[in-house]
Order: C-alpha cells, then sequence, then structure tokens
C-alpha cells in the first residue's frame, strides 16, 4: 500500500474508528468492549472472529451514521452545509467500502460465513467505492469552490486507484498539482502519479514525479520520492544515480535522526539494504565493506553487507560471497555479525566444494568463539556449565550439518578427485562438533552413531569402536537414543574392535571385546547379533588354544535347533567346523562321529548334510584308523569292512577296504587280505586300488614264497586288469608250475597260446612242452608237434622230430628212429646242432647195424660176410664222419667215440671169427696174416678217433665226465701203467646252512683241535 | 633225459615274478643289487656264518609248525604286526634252526613247511626261501628250487654269494655242470669263504685232467678251510699223480686228522705206503688202525676189500712187533702226524 493510499485511509480511519468507539461505547456502556475484541497472540481462529465482531460493530455503527447523514442530505439539500454533507457521505463510503472488503475477503471463511452470512454474501468494496466517487463528482460539479476542493480531487484519486481505474486516478492527481499548487496534497499527488507510473513501468515519468518532490523538503513524502526516484534510476539501468539517490535518503534519514524528526521519514534501513542490491550491480565486491562502511551513517554496515552477500549468494557469485565475507573479517573484526560471517564463510567453502578450507574455517570459527566468550552475567555454581554463546553453537550446528553432510556425499558418491579429502573433512567436522556439541543436544547420539560409521568406513576401526561405545555414554547421560542406533551401536563396537585386533587378540583386547560383547548380549537378549558375539567370543578363546572353553560355546551355537524354513546360518555352520575341529585337535574321532550324526538328524538335504555326512565319515574312518594304530588290528579290520559297506559311496570305502586288506597283509591273513582285495573290485569297480590291492596281494604272496596263492591272485587279478590279462595269466600260470600244478600250468599255456600270435605263441607252446616232457603228457605234446608241424613252426618242429629219434632209439625203435631223424636231414638251414644230433641218431642206428652184422660164415662166404660187415662199418663211418661234420662239440666227441668204438670192435671181431679153427695150420697162419692186415689199420684208427674225442673233449671243455672217460680209455688202449683207475665222481657242491654263534662254535670248529680221545670216541 | 627237460623248461623264460618285490626270479641272469632289501634283510643276515652241512651239529630237531599254512591272527601280542613292518619274529631263529635238523634229516617235506611259514612270518629274510629252495632241490624240482634261491637272493640284496652258490649246487644236480661252474665262480666272487665252492671247482678240474686249475682251486678251498676233508684228500691225490707222494701222505694224515671216521683217507694212505712208497710197516700200522676204528664201529663205512687179509699179508712182511708194542691200544695216528 502506498504512502499516499494509507494517509487517505488513515482520515478515514480516524473518523470511522471513533464513530465505533463512540457507538460502542453508547450502545453497551460497557467500557471492556475494546478490551473485549483486543487481539490474542497464537489465538487464530478467536482472533480471527474478534476481528469479525470488530467490523460487525463498526459495519453497525457505519450503517446508523450514514442513515443519519443520509438524512441530513434530504434536509440540508440546497443549503451551505449540502457539500459539507456530500463531503462526508463519501468519506463515510470510502470508509463502507474497507468494511465490505474485509467480507469479501472472508467469502471462503465457512466459520465468518456462519457468523454474519448476509454481511458476507452481499459485500462489495466496489460498490461502496463507486458511491463515494458519485458523492465526490457531486461536489466537483455542484460546489467547484467547495474549501477542500484539494483533498476531493486527492480522494477521487485515491478511489480510483483502489478501483484500479489509474488513468481517471492519475487525472484527478495531476488536477490537483494543476489546479490547487498551493495545496499541502501536491507532493503528495506526484508521489501518487509516480507511483501509477511506476507500477505502469513508466519509469521516466515516475521519475519526474518523484523529483518533483524535492521541491517540498519539508513534505512527509520528501524522502520517500527521494527513495522511489532511486529506484527509477535502478530500473532505467542507471544503478550509479540511484546509489547517489539512496546515499541522499540515507543522509536525510541521518538528519531526521540527530533532529528527532518523524522517525517515519527515516529511510535509512531501507535505502542501505536496497543500496546493497544495487551496489551488487554495479560495484566490486572487493569495496563493499569500504563502501558500506562509509555511507552507513552510523547504523551498522555489516547488516547490509551481509545482504549484499546474500544476493551474491542468491545469484551464484560465490567468489564475490567469499571476498567480501573475508573482508568483513579483516575489516570489521569486532562485529557482531562475525560470527555470521564465519559460518556463511564456511559455507560458502562447502559451496564451492572445498570441504578442507571450510574445516579450516570452521576452525578458525572455533578460535574466534573461544576468545569472544559473552560475559557470564551471575555468579556461576560449582560444577555448573556457563552458558552456550550463539558463537559455539553456530559452530556446532554448522560442523554436525557439514560432517554429516559431507559423510553422506562420500558415502555416496566416494572420495571426488578434484575436490578435497571429503572423508578427512567430515572426520574432523565430527570432531569439531563433539567439541562444541550442546550436552543436550537429542541429536547427539545419531551423530556420535554417524561419526563411528565414518571411522569404521575409514578403517579406523579401534577408534570407532570407542566412538560406537560412546552411544552408550550419550545414553548414559539421559540423551535420547534411537534403540535401533543403540543396538547397532552395541554391536558395531564390539565389531569394530575385532576387525581392528585382527587375528592376534591381546589379553586386554579379548577383556574389551567381552565387555563390549555382554553389553549387547545383556541388553539386547534377542538382537541379531547374539550369535555372532557369542560365537566371535568362543572363536577368540578357540584361537588362543582354549578349546576347553570355546567347545561348549560352539557346541551350543552349532547344535541349537533352528528353525528348518531359515537357511543355515555362516556363524552356525562354522561353529560347527570348529567345535568337530576342536574334537579333531583332541583325535575325539568318536565324539566327532557323534557330533556329526547328531547334525545329520537335524538337516535332512542339502550341501550342508552331504558336508557333514562327509566329516561323519572321515571321523568314522580316522577312528578306525586309531583303533588300528592302538595295536588292535582285528577290531580295526572289521570296522573298515563295516565302514566301507555302509558307507559305499563315500570316497573311503575303497580306502577302508584297501586299509582292511593291508592290514590282512601285515598281521599274517594274507589269504584274508587277498580275498579282501579280490572283493574289492567286485564292490568298489571305480576304485583304482582294486588292481593296486590285487598287485599286492600277489606280490605279498610272492615275497611269501606262496606262488601256488599268488598264482590265484594273479587269475583275480587278470579280471581285474584286463589290459594285461594275457601277461598275468601267464604269470600265474609260471606260478602254478612253479608250485608244483604243472597240469594246471600246461592247460593255461595252451589255452593262452590258442589265442597268441608270433613270438609270444610259440613261447607258450615251448613252457607247455617243457612242461608236459617232465609229466609225461605226450598228448600235450602231439598237438604241440602237430602244431608246429602243420604251421612248419622252425627249428620247434625240427626238435621235436630230433627228439623224438632220440627217444625211439633210446626205445630201440631203430627204424622209427632212422626215418624220424631223415625227415630233417636235408634241412640245412636248421640249427647245426638239431641237424648233428639227427645225424647222429642215424649214425647210432647204422652202428647197431653194424654191430649185429655177424661174422659167423664158411670159408667160402666169408669174404662176403666181411664185405657186408665193411660195408656195414662204413655206413656208420659216414653217418659218424657226417655228424661230426657239424661241428657240435658234444655230437663230435660222442660220434668220434663211437667211431673209435667201431673201428676198434671191428678189428677185434674180424681177429677173433671163429672159422678159423676148422683151417689148416698154414691156412689159418696166412689167413690170420690177411685179417691182421685188415685189423691193424682199423685198430689204429680206433685208437686215433678216440684220441682226437679225448681232444676234442678237452678243446671244449666238456664237464659231464667225457674227458676222465676217454682218458681212461686211451690209456687202456695204450696200456698205460696209471693211477688214475677210476673217474673221479664229483659229488658237487655241499649245501652249507645257516649257524648263528652258539651252534657255530660246535659246528665249525676246526676237527684239527679234536682230541684224541674225541676221535676215539 | 630228465636233466635236459629240466632243462630246456629252464631256459624257457619263466618270468614268473615280474611284480615289483621278487621280478624274473627264474630266469638265468643275474639279480640286480638292491641296497633297500639289503638294508631290510640286514637283521638276518648280520651274526649269522654258514657251515657246510656235514660240519653242521646242532640238538635241534627237525619239527614244522603243524598250522604253517593257516593265516596269523593277532592277539593282542604286537611282536608280529611289527614283523610285518621289517622286525624279525622273536621265533626266527628257532625256525632256522629247526630247518637246518630238517636239511640235515634230509626231511623235505618238513623243511617246505618250515621255509614257507619263515618266508610268511619274516618276509624280508632270505632263510625261508633258502630252505625253500634245498626243499625243492632235495624233492627234485629244480625249477622251483632255482627259483626259490633267486628270491633269497632278491630278499638279501642281490650280492649274497651264498644262494648264488645254492643256485650252482642246482644247476649241478640238474647235470648244468658248465653252468653250476660258472654259478659257483659267481658264488666265489660275492663271498670268499665259500671253500666248498672252491673244493667243487677242483674235483670238476681234477676230474677233468686239468690238474693246474684243481690245485688251484683245493689249495684256495684248504686256506680257507684247512681241515677241508675232501680237498686234502683230492690234493692228496693230484700230488700223487704228480710223484708227489711225501705231499700226499701228508695230506692224507691232515684229511685222517680233520675226519677220522672217514674211510676215503685211511685207505688212500693205506695204498700209498703199500704201493708207491713200498712201506708195509707204515702200511701195516695204518691199516691195522682203520681196523681197530671199524672194529670199534667209529667209521662211517666200511672198507670196500678184505681188511683183515690185507693186514695178514703185510704181516707176512713186515718183522714181528715188539712186545711194547703189543697193546691192544691202536696206533695213534694223529700223534705219529705230529
Amino acid at each position: 500500500m502506498s504512502f499516499t493510499s494509507r494517509l487517505a485511509i488513515g482520515t478515514f480511519a480516524i473518523f470511522s474508528l471513533a464513530s465505533q468507539l463512540a457507538v460502542a461505547k453508547t450502545q453497551t456502556g460497557d467500557s471492556g468492549v475494546e478490551k473485549e475484541l483486543r487481539f490474542q497472540e497464537g489465538d487464530e481462529s478467536g482472533n480471527e472472529i474478534k476481528a469479525l465482531k470488530t467490523e460487525l460493530l463498526v459495519t453497525s455503527s457505519e450503517k446508523k451514521a450514514l442513515a443519519q447523514l443520509l438524512r441530513l442530505e434530504q434536509k440540508y439539500a440546497g443549503s451551505r452545509m449540502e457539500p459539507e454533507i456530500l463531503f462526508r457521505l463519501a468519506e463515510l463510503y470510502m470508509r463502507r467500502a474497507r468494511s465490505e472488503r474485509f467480507f469479501e475477503v472472508h467469502r471462503g471463511d465457512r466459520q465468518i460465513m456462519s457468523f454474519a452470512p448476509e454481511e458476507v454474501k452481499g459485500a462489495s468494496e466496489s460498490n461502496e467505492i463507486r458511491k463515494a466517487i458519485a458523492y465526490y463528482d457531486r461536489i466537483t460539479g455542484q460546489f467547484p469552490h467547495f474549501r477542500m476542493m484539494d483533498v476531493v480531487e486527492f480522494n477521487t484519486g485515491y478511489a480510483y486507484q483502489q478501483l484500479g481505474q489509474d488513468q481517471a486516478a492519475e487525472a484527478h492527481f495531476r488536477r490537483l498539482i494543476t489546479d490547487h499548487g498551493s495545496s499541502n496534497l501536491v507532493p503528495d499527488s506526484y508521489l501518487a502519479v509516480g507511483e501509477i507510473n511506476f507500477k505502469a513501468h513508466r519509469y521516466q515519468v515516475a521519475l519526474e514525479n518523484f523529483k518533483a518532490i524535492s521541491k517540498f523538503p519539508q513534505s512527509r513524502v520528501y524522502p520517500y520520492g527521494l527513495y522511489k526516484a532511486a529506484w527509477c534510476y535502478y530500473d532505467l539501468q542507471d544503478a550509479t544515480s540511484g546509489m547517489t539517490q539512496l546515499e541522499e535518503v540515507i543522509r536525510f534519514g541521518a538528519r531526521v535522526a540527530a533532529n528527532n524528526w518523524d522517525s517515519k521519514l527515516d529511510l535509512r534501513k531501507e535505502a542501505l539494504a536496497d543500496l546493497a542490491l544495487f551496489y551488487s550491480d554495479v560495484k566490486s565486491p572487493d569495496g563493499a565493506v569500504d563502501y558500506f562502511i562509509q555511507h552507513s551513517e552510523g547504523i551498522d554496515s555489516s547488516i547490509y553487507l551481509m545482504k549484499l552477500v546474500a544476493i551474491y549468494k542468491r545469484h551464484g557469485k560465490l567468489t564475490e560471497v567469499e571476498t567480501v565475507l573475508k573482508q568483513i573479517l579483516v575489516k570489521m573484526p569486532e562485529s557482531d555479525a562475525v560470527p555470521s560471517v564465519h559460518e556463511e564463510l564456511v559455507w560458502n567453502y562447502d559451496r564451492t566444494k572445498r570441504p578442507t578450507a571450510a574445516v579450516a574455517q570452521l576452525v578458525e570459527f572455533d578460535n574466534y568463539c573461544s576468545t569472544h566468550q559473552p560475559p557470564v552475567a551471575k555468579k556461576l555454581k560449582k560444577g555448573e556449565q556457563p552458558p552456550r554463546s550463539e558463537c559455539i553453537t553456530k559452530i556446532s550446528e554448522t560442523s554436525k550439518k557439514l560432517a554429516t553432510k559431507w559423510h553422506a556425499t562420500w558415502k555416496k558418491f566416494g572420495e571426488p578427485t578434484s575436490a578435497g579429502d571429503l572423508a578427512m573433512s567430515s572426520e574432523k567436522a565430527y570432531r569439531l562438533y563433539f567439541k562444541t556439541a550442546d550436552a543436550h543436544d537429542v541429536e547427539k547420539p545419531t551423530v556420535r552413531y554417524a561419526f563411528a560409521e565414518l571411522m569404521f568406513s575409514r578403517g579406523q576401526f579401534r577408534e570407532a569402536s570407542e566412538i560406537y561405545a560412546g552411544v552408550e555414554g550419550d545414553k548414559k547421560a539421559g540423551l535420547p537414543v534411537d534403540p535401533k542406533v543403540l543396538q547397532d551401536s552395541h554391536y558395531a563396537a564390539a565389531l569394530s574392535l575385532e576387525k581392528a585386533v585382527g587375528d592376534k587378540w591381546s589379553d586386554e583386547d579379548e577383556q574389551k571385546f567381552a565387555a563390549l560383547a555382554d553389553r549387547y548380549l545383556a541388553q539386547h537378549p534377542q538382537g541379531t547379533f547374539v550369535l555372532e558375539l557369542q560365537f566371535k567370543r568362543a572363536y577368540i578363546a578357540y584361537e588362543k588354544g582354549r578349546y576347553d572353553e570355546a567347545a561348549p560355546i560352539f557346541k551350543k551355537i552349532g547344535w541349537a535347533h533352528y528353525p528348518a524354513s531359515e537357511p543355515l546360518n555362516e556363524k552356525v555352520a562354522k561353529a560347527q567346523d570348529l567345535y568337530l575341529d576342536i574334537l579333531n585337535i583332541k583325535k575325539d574321532f568318536k565324539g566327532i562321529k557323534e557330533a556329526a550324526k547328531e547334525l545329520l538328524a537335524i538337516y535332512a538335504g542339502g550341501n550342508r548334510t552331504e558336508q557333514i555326512g562327509k566329516i561323519y565319515r572321515e571321523a568314522y574312518f580316522s577312528e578306525i584308523q586309531q583303533l588300528e594304530e592302538q595295536g588292535d588290528a582285528e577290531s580295526a579290520i572289521e570296522a573298515y569292512k563295516k565302514f566301507a559297506l555302509e558307507n559305499s559311496k563315500s570316497e573311503l570305502a575303497p580306502k577302508a577296504w584297501w586299509n582292511a586288506s593291508q592290514l590282512q597283509f601285515r598281521i599274517g591273513d594274507a589269504t584274508g587280505g587277498a580275498n579282501t582285495c579280490y572283493q574289492m573290485h567286485k564292490l568298489f569297480p571305480n576304485s583304482t586300488k582294486g588292481k593296486d590291492c590285487l598287485t599286492k596281494a600277489a606280490t605279498t604272496f610272492e615275497a611269501m614264497a606262496r606262488l601256488d596263492l599268488a598264482a590265484k591272485v594273479l587269475l583275480n587279478l587278470a579280471e581285474v586288469d584286463v589290459d594285461q590279462q594275457n601277461h598275468w595269466r601267464e604269470v600265474a600260470a609260471d606260478f602254478f608250475a612253479l608250485s608244483g600244478a604243472k597240469d594246471r600250468a600246461i592247460s593255461m599255456y595252451m589255452k593262452l597260446a590258442s589265442t597268441a600270435k608270433g613270438d609270444v605263441q610259440l613261447a607258450l607252446y615251448e613252457k607247455s612242452a617243457a612242461l608236459a616232457k617232465t609229466s609225461g603228457d605226450q598228448a600235450t605234446l602231439l598237438t604241440i608237434e602237430g602244431y608246429y608241424s602243420s604251421q612248419n613252426i622252425e627249428p620247434q618242429a625240427s626238435r621235436l622230430f630230433v627228439e623224438q629219434a632220440e627217444q625211439a632209439f633210446e626205445k630201440g625203435d631203430m627204424t622209427r628212429a632212422f626215418n624220424t631223424a631223415k625227415r630233417i636231414i636235408s634241412r640245412d638251414t636248421l640249427p647245426k646242432e638239431l641237424l648233428a644230433r639227427a645225424r647222429f641218431v642215424q649214425a647210432r642206428v647204422l652202428e647197431d647195424e653194424y654191430r649185429k652184422q655177424s661174422v659167423k660164415a664158411r670159408v667160402s662166404s666169408v669174404g662176403f660176410v666181411l664185405a657186408i660187415k665193411t660195408e656195414k662199418l662204413e655206413k656208420a663211418q659216414k653217418a659218424f664222419q657226417s655228424a661230426i661234420h657239424y661241428a657240435d662239440p658234444n655230437i663230435s666227441v660222442k660220434a668220434l667215440s663211437r667211431l673209435g668204438d667201431c673201428y676198434l670192435d671191428f678189428a677185434s671181431t674180424v681177429r677173433n671169427m671163429t672159422f678159423i679153427a676148422t683151417l689148416s695150420t698154414d691156412d689159418q697162419k696166412s689167413f690170420r696174416a690177411e685179417i691182421e692186415q685188415m685189423a691193424v689199420p682199423m685198430e689204429e684208427k680206433g685208437v686215433e678217433s678216440i684220441n682226437q674225442a679225448l681232444e676234442t673233449a678237452k678243446k671244449f671243455q666238456l664237464r659231464n665226465g667225457e674227458i676222465a672217460e676217454l682218458q681212461i680209455a686211451v690209456n687202456k688202449l695204450n696200456m698205460k701203467n696209471s693211477p688214475m683207475t677210476g673217474i673221479i665222481k664229483v659229488a658237487g657242491p655241499q649245501i652249507y646252512l645257516p649257524a648263528f654263534e652258539l651252534t657255530k662254535r660246535t659246528s665249525q670248529r676246526d676237527p684239527a683241535s679234536l682230541t684224541e680221545k674225541e676221535i676215539k670216541q | 633225459m630228465k636233466a635236459s627237460i629240466s632243462r630246456s623248461f629252464y631256459f624257457v623264460k619263466v618270468c614268473a615274478g615280474l611284480l615289483s618285490l621278487v621280478g624274473c626270479a627264474t630266469s638265468n641272469q643275474g639279480i640286480k643289487e638292491d641296497p633297500q632289501a639289503a638294508a631290510r634283510s640286514r637283521a638276518y643276515l648280520d651274526n649269522v656264518e654258514w657251515v657246510v652241512l656235514e660240519n653242521y651239529s646242532s640238538k635241534a630237531t627237525c619239527s614244522g609248525p603243524a598250522d604253517y599254512d593257516k593265516p596269523i591272527v593277532h592277539t593282542g601280542d604286537k611282536s608280529l604286526a611289527k614283523t610285518a613292518e621289517g622286525e624279525p619274529s622273536k621265533d626266527w631263529k628257532s625256525l632256522v634252526e629247526k630247518s637246518n635238523a630238517c636239511v640235515r634229516d634230509t626231511n623235505w617235506k618238513t623243511l617246505e613247511a618250515l621255509g614257507t611259514a619263515l618266508a610268511r612270518l619274516d618276509m624280508d629274510s632270505p632263510w625261508g626261501s633258502y630252505f625253500l629252495s634245498l626243499a625243492a632241490e632235495g624233492t627234485g624240482d629244480y625249477q622251483r628250487a632255482l627259483w626259490m634261491a633267486d628270491l633269497a637272493q632278491k630278499k638279501a640284496g642281490g650280492r649274497s654269494g651264498l644262494f648264488s652258490y645254492q643256485k650252482g649246487r642246482v644247476f649241478f644236480a640238474m647235470n648244468e655242470v658248465s653252468l653250476a661252474m660258472k654259478q659257483v665262480k659267481q658264488a666265489l666272487d660275492l663271498d670268499t669263504k665259500l671253500a666248498d665252492g672252491h673244493f667243487f671247482l677242483g674235483e670238476i678240474y681234477q676230474r677233468d685232467l686239468e690238474d693246474k686249475q684243481a690245485t688251484s682251486e683245493l689249495e684256495a678251498a684248504l686256506s680257507i678251510a684247512p681241515s677241508h676233508y675232501g680237498a686234502l684228500v683230492h690234493l692228496g691225490d693230484l700230488k700223487l699223480a704228480q710223484s708227489a707222494g711225501d705231499e700226499s701222505v701228508e695230506l692224507f694224515k691232515r684229511a685222517i686228522k680233520s675226519h677220522p671216521e672217514r674211510l676215503e683217507a685211511w685207505v688212500k694212505l693205506g695204498d700209498l705206503y703199500e704201493t708207491v712208497k713200498k712201506d708195509p710197516t707204515l702200511a701195516l700200522e695204518t691199516y691195522r688202525n682203520l681196523k681197530t676204528l671199524v672194529d670199534r664201529g667209529s667209521m662211517h663205512e666200511r672198507p670196500g676189500f678184505d681188511l683183515g687179509a690185507k693186514i695178514k699179508t703185510l704181516e707176512s712182511t713186515v718183522p714181528a712187533r715188539v712186545p711194547a708194542q703189543a697193546s691192544s691200544k691202536p696206533v695213534d695216528q694223529t700223534q705219529s702226524v705230529k
């Protein structure tokens, strides 16, 4: 509302109020009405009703006054009183307009509507104003020389202004200026015209009217004109002129104050406030403090400087803010605004994302507050704290806000790379807060918790623990603490300590932890972290080797019955593991087994069951191992087998079975061990130990020289180790052969040979044949021979022929012997040894024929008989020589020896022919001479052959006594008298026996030391 | 023929032992050295020496375990369990003594049982398989005898002269004389105290007219065992053949001294005095002393000739003895040698 409006209304108000009060006083006679209608602070609803009542009273008075005036109008129509009455009526309508406006405004208010519905519904301000204008217009038209015509013009202008008809209003104001130049209302009219144009943004017109007021320095609107002119300049983009105008307003205000004029004329504060705005537009912030100090004219300029700062801030000119604030601190250190300046500066640093600087400023702020403590008004009692200064409160609040703000930002976005250290600044701010915080600050526990959170997040666990623990202190100090924050702080204090300590718990830390954990457990027995803290306490004891202390806690945690619907808590699982581990450390496998079994009863299915099942089995297994270590092998074997059968799916099952077998071997139950091994493959076909087990069994039996048992195991191994099946079967056959089961060995060799190829097959047949010969298994030999022959396998086939020929000869079947040998003689590719043997068999057959050839004959047939004998000898000789030709030492020696014998025999035979006796003496003599001529060379050849046999035997060192035999024969032929009367019979090496000390003394004593008595005995 | 068949089986490769411990035991290849096995068997070989059967004397009897083939069930005494881990069983020496007695008594069946028990109880000991080799040899199962000897050799670590020597003995029994000689020579390389090995070689060389080698081997035998009867007798024969009659006399006398109960040296000495030395007196003395022992039953065998007639013949050529010598006591031959 403009000054002019207030002036006009004021005129009406004086009149109206006087009327109202007069009426009220007249009607009620009660002097307490004014008191009754006085507003009560804070009673909004009551005050509304009081306002309504007042308006209703006023309206009632007005209506009575109006009725009275209307009667006077009629009574004094045409008289000199008429313009006066018309003027009063116009004024009364203007007053009515105000009341109507009240009701119009409250049309939407149900309470007022219900109180005075008719007044409210029918209210119309503009109607009343128009009525007033109508009266003013009657005065102007009918009484142009009315004594207060300037007032009529002014009020008419004002009424139009109220109706929003500024043009009509301006016309009336201008008419007053033009027609009533001496009127006191001229400056007011200039002001009204200025306002109308200012409102219409016609600043130049407005400025001219405002400036016109300067001609009336005594006018009440004089400073206002200056003031508004300043604004016109400002709006005409000439802030500098505006500032000049405002500086004039300030100076005028100073004069008003100095002369104790109406204080309403002192617009210094308004001017200074606007000056801040104007200054921000055109001046540098650097000179701001000096400027305002210079122009404040006795008023504290810091307020307006802060306004300037606010403007800068609003416009985002934060550098300017900083500049001005810093200047204030430098140039106005004792100003009351300094705390606000510090605070504003801190926030400005925050706005410019410089938390480090902000914290530094906070610290400076804190220093300031410390040195500017307000004086204590009264004497403090002992222990009583001085009242907190506003300065300290500001620091506390600011640091709290910034600490939490930075903390939140850091938490959300992390540490910005370009700006300062948010977390560190937050930490410092928190510390400053707790330094300056009001002991009764209800937010203290929450802020402390937040601070602890920050420290925790920054890895400062030990201090975090202490800060968390401080929340409990806040509670004890009587501060309200959110129960959740309290519970969380209790747990977090313990957790932080745990994190601070790491793995190595000192006794001191452990005690602290115990205290924190106990506090939580005592205050929050149903808390979320009860389990965790109980677990940790036990875990520390466990880590420090106090198993007896830890074990029952772990057991309690791990073996409690938790709802099956809940997933297994990690700590519960770990408690179970650790309890089992303690038992494991104590080697209490039985305990582990039973505890695991309990758990298996609790859990059904899932991973945990699998894990516990594994532990159960491992404990079970270890328990058996313990049994084994204790030497109770029998029980261990039984237990291993039981375990394996009960837990056949376990990976330990084959191991248990294997262990059982090995134990059996160890205690000497090799058969049982081998059987166990054999079963292993059937029970655990996927276990590689099956093969190993059987191999071990076979090796064990072999080492025990039990080849019969080893052979049986090898047959089992052959079933298991399919890749080497034939190999193991052959080895088994070898073992059977070596343990006397030759028939079985032969059968196996033959079966293996039937499917074998090449050299492997031949080797098997050779083994089989060799055994068959020793056991007289002719059927097998025939089979093999038939195979060799049919397949023409050499030299095996020929060797069999030679052997058959030799056997036939031994049996006297000369024809078969000769013919069988004959079958291979022509095969030059055969080994010489075989050919020599074959030829030697033939030679022996021919020798036999020669020897059987009788020389008994009549004289007439002597020649024929001798010819036949000689022919037989020649055949034998040729055969023996042929055998010798193959150069096999054994055959050569034998052949030479036999041939020598044949020669000697021939000589002897012819010499002893019996028919000679029938001849005459002379004939006999001549015949003998002839015979001698035949015999002597034969005899010489015989001796020579035997000598050759001897030399050959010596040359080849034949070691079967041939040399001695031949030597004796030679000696005999040479008729040597030799001490060698017989062949030395070599007894062979004697048996040696192991002898221990005692035995050795009696058995090893040198017989040379025997006493005579002993010899005699 | 049996021998040659056996030989052919032997030379057919019977590598039954392809398992870790035993290897190809029945092949004629050498057993590889195995220090670990040697270490394991040390407890069974240290402080044990070997004596030839003829010198063995013990009161032990050949009695085998009745239940040798049954598993040993542990009943709390941990000694058996330890045995399997390498500690000797408490009874192993007793079993060895019994086995020795069985060899002495040629009780091969019981020896087989004892050898099996030993091999099972003391798996690291070579003695079980050694006795099993002797038992197999005794029953003519030479392949098994060879295999068991090789098993014993394996357990001993591959460097025992005794078990190589045993293989030589088996070869000899198989008429594989050359192989036997080769094996015995290997044994002598490993164990220089096997006097009978040298004697065996000496016998062979002597029979086969290789006197130099024979002398060398027999002397080697005597250097180890100065009282080796066979070596003394055979070396005496060799010296006699080399016309070293006096040396022969001394050797025969040493033989008689070492084994007065054995006939051969007595006869050879008497004959030497009678026919080579032409000393009927000494010959008569020798025969008379022999007769005294024969009459007392002290001799293992009786002479193959009429000793009484021989004495009478000699007495006819020798002056009557002086009364002082007409004692009923025999001439102290040992004393006369001295």
